[in-house]
């Protein structure tokens, strides 16, 4: 479920910065696991694409909550697609 | 922990699958439900299907009483292929370490030699393992 959430934020991140939908694959993805997930309150997950290729997005960013800056932390590279 | 018994593995459908030599495979069914775009399941569907094949791989390897205790650190997952609209299935090995365990699971759907996606977790499994 986190790996889930982490995964889609990568993802806006990278529309967010196209400007646009462009279909696209996880190529890689690497997380940290800071804390133990905690039950009972709402994950939030952030994602910034660092840098963009015409082939290649590269994305880091966290999962965290209310209480604690950073559960997890995330790398991903995700590769365009062609059609949608 | 994740585990077969936990509301994750339930929402998802996840079951444990024994095939013909006895070997124990997760299986995730395939549905709507898990797909990224049209044709295409969506990599946290295929990402949680192996993470839950590592820690059930792990707790298989540890006693009721260290499980509490183990951790997971680290998860790398690599995507290899597109997950098409069938049934996914998954097999971790573990490699066991005094300390750190690594565990690596591989995730099909036509053939088991041509997985669509392979991760590698490690864990924290040796005494005093609670800490962080």
């Amino acid at each position: 479920m986190l790996i889930t959430l982490l995964d889609m934020a990568g993802t806006l991140a990278v529309w967010t910065r196209l400007g646009h939908f462009q279909p696209h694959a996880t190529l890689d993805l690497r997380v940290d696991h800071i804390e133990a997930i905690p039950t009972g309150v709402e994950i939030k997950a952030y994602g910034e694409c660092y840098h963009l290729t015409a082939q290649v997005a590269y994305v880091r960013g966290h999962a965290y909550t209310d209480r604690s800056a950073t559960i997890a932390s995330l790398a991903a590279t995700y590769a365009f697609t062609g059609q949608p | 922990m994740s585990r077969l018994d936990s509301p994750y593995a339930h929402l998802m459908g996840i079951r444990l699958y024994v095939d013909a030599e006895g070997r124990e495979h997760l299986l995730l069914p395939f549905g709507k439900h898990l797909l990224g775009r049209p044709g295409s399941l969506h990599g946290g569907a295929i990402a949680g299907l192996l993470a839950l094949a590592c820690d059930h791989a792990m707790a298989r390897e540890t006693s009721s009483a260290d499980a509490a205790a183990v951790q997971c650190l680290t998860s790398t997952f690599q995507f290899l292929r597109a997950g098409r609209e069938q049934d996914l299935r998954a097999v971790a090995s573990v490699q066991r370490g005094r300390a750190i365990s690594t565990v690596q699971a591989a995730a099909w759907q036509e053939a088991e030699m041509k997985p669509i996606a392979i991760v590698t977790r490690k864990y924290r499994t040796g005494p005093g393992c609670q800490e962080r």
